[in-house]
């Protein structure tokens, strides 16, 4: 018995479609209410608006506790982003050329323990991670924030490094050598340049790790003043004054769109690097 | 000086290790073993906050256990099977659309964490605002209090659909890498579709299927953010697995004694899972 294989694929063009719609509807669903002026009843936004996207740029909708204004927030999510992302390409730039390149006592250990760090998830440790910071007395600062989510990437980030390292050959590493380049100089003018494909993906890596992270933030940050954009749509939800699900969806929409774009620069590569040598 | 560059290259590396890994696990071991509570300072009790827990003088803890085992196994289903179905439907289908299905299907992945929970509260909003009930509403229907009448289902949809992009993603290259000849020379002598998913591909991309179940394994004992913004583990612990619960010991009640006890079992847990699949999490060493 043979289905003709024209109709087979039409009904597994149709299953896909019912499997996939209702996670599509979610999503236009936040794209049409961020563009209607008063919440949806059916699926076709009725009050065209713009209103709510001009809101998020001037004034804030007026709610007790609430900022006022949405630029210092988006500063903040910033500055713990891009400060996630210099943080590991400073750190996995150094690290992956070492475990790559250089001998050291111990080099098996920290390989072995990085394996394991790559699986561990890290957030089971947030109560003495807390502990930690507050010794350090670093507690409510973005510097709390920057540290933990940039240790939480870097495992990884080292591993995409090294990888990239790996497939640079030796040759020119020895004619610097003996063109008599310094250490440093060897690194950062000769070696660093070589990995860019590598580092721009740790580092749009990082800087997603950063820019969307929520626990770190809920959890190390006690000030209004230095919420970041996930803390902030979190009140936003959670207040029990009637909510305007038109902001909301502007807020999350506003959120996620840096998100998106970095990752579509990065996916395909993202696959590959995460794939590479595993499976062949 | 030329034998200590290498360790000035790793300096940083170790400094964060040490810090965010090391003293963090060592001290949980440390704070497990007292009754710190919100001033951080505690005295030390040996194995009260142990005791507690596995004597069942905590009245919840087989409650948050049962749980975190149905959340767990729940979840892992959607997320493996969800991504098979999907990287191999999408492949079948080919060309534009395919790619337009996988493209939908990684949006989960790209988007915050506290907006992929917003959309989950709101499409289950108690109310005629919640996108179910309007559409319920629209087809003559009554609405209901989803999230407080299904919580563990919610959880567990939200959960494990987010694992879907992940797991789809990796599946799609491993079944791509897959020579065309076998396939084609299975399906000469016969196969039929399913055959050759469960007794060709299957086999074939066997190595990251069971690296995927591992890591989402850990994955989902662990994380506990989604659970708490959509239902914050209620109505009456409903939703509650173990990662939030501990969480909740922690810094709602600050019982941090008590919280890192609970965290004690998620560590030893994740390390025995971590070190039972090392082979497998390795990438097979060399990459």
């Amino acid at each position: 018995m043979m289905v003709a294989p024209r109709l087979k694929k039409i009904l597994l063009g149709v299953f896909l479609l019912l499997l996939t719609l209702p996670l599509l509807l979610l999503y236009v669903w936040l794209l049409f209410n961020s563009i209607n002026s008063g919440p949806l009843y059916s699926l076709i936004p009725n009050q065209p608006s713009l209103r709510s996207w001009i809101q998020l740029f001037s004034r804030l909708p007026k709610a007790s506790g609430m900022p006022e204004s949405i630029l210092p927030i988006i500063g903040n999510t910033v500055i713990v982003a891009g400060g996630v992302m210099i943080l590991n390409l400073f750190v996995c730039g150094l690290a992956g050329y070492a475990i790559s390149r250089l001998a050291f006592k111990g080099k098996e250990l920290l390989l072995s323990s990085l394996l394991i760090m790559k699986a561990f998830p890290m957030l089971i440790l947030l109560i003495a991670t807390y502990f930690v910071l507050f010794y350090l007395r670093i507690l409510n600062t973005f510097l709390a924030v920057i540290l933990a989510r940039a240790a939480m990437e870097l495992v990884m980030g080292t591993w995409i490094i090294k990888g990239f390292f790996d497939n640079i050959p030796r040759e020119i590493e020895e004619a610097a050598r003996i063109d008599g380049a310094s250490w440093i100089t060897l690194w950062g003018r000769i070696m660093i340049p070589l990995v860019r494909p590598g580092l721009l993906a740790v580092g749009i890596m990082a800087f997603i790790g950063g820019w969307s992270d929520f626990i770190f933030v809920y959890t190390f940050i006690f000030d209004q003043s230095k919420w970041t954009l996930s803390v902030f749509l979190y009140s936003l939800i959670a207040s029990q004054e009637s909510v305007d699900y038109n902001f909301l969806s502007t807020v999350s929409l506003f959120y996620m769109l840096p998100m998106i774009m970095m990752y579509g620069f990065i996916q395909k590569g993202l696959t590959k690097g995460i794939l590479g040598g595993g499976i062949k | 000086m030329k034998k200590l560059i290498p360790y000035i290259f790793i300096l940083p590396l170790i400094l964060l290790i040490l810090l965010f890994y090391i003293i963090p696990a060592v001290s949980t071991f440390y704070i497990s073993l007292t009754d710190m509570g919100r001033s951080l300072k505690g005295d030390f009790v040996g194995l009260k906050n142990f005791t507690r827990m596995f004597s069942l003088e905590d009245p919840v803890i087989g409650r948050v256990l049962l749980n975190t085992i149905f959340y767990l196994a729940g979840a892992l289903a959607i997320t493996i099977i969800g991504g098979l179905l999907l990287a191999n439907a999408t492949a079948s289908l080919g060309g534009a659309m395919g790619a337009f299905f996988r493209l939908v299907w990684f949006l989960p992945r790209a988007t915050p964490p506290v907006v992929w929970a917003f959309l989950w509260i709101w499409a289950f909003n108690p109310t005629q605002f919640g996108l179910l009930n309007m559409i319920l509403s629209r087809i003559g229907l009554p609405g209901r209090g989803w999230i407080s009448l299904y919580p563990m289902l919610i959880v567990i949809l939200a959960n494990g659909i987010l694992g879907i992009p992940y797991t789809m993603t990796i599946l799609s290259a491993a079944i791509g890498n897959i020579p065309y000849e076998i396939i084609e020379a299975s399906r000469i002598d016969g196969a039929s579709g399913w055959q050759i998913i469960i007794k060709i591909k299957i086999p074939l991309i066997w190595w990251p299927l069971s690296f995927l179940t591992i890591w989402h394994t850990l994955s989902f004992l662990t994380t506990f953010q989604y659970i708490m913004m959509i239902t914050g583990g209620g109505p009456f612990y409903a939703s509650t697995p173990l990662a939030l619960y501990t969480y909740n010991k922690a810094f709602q009640n600050m019982e941090l004694g008590y919280g890192s006890a609970l965290a004690m079992v998620l560590i030893v847990l994740s390390m025995v899972i971590i070190l039972g699949f090392r082979q497998i999490l390795g990438l097979k060493r060399e990459a």
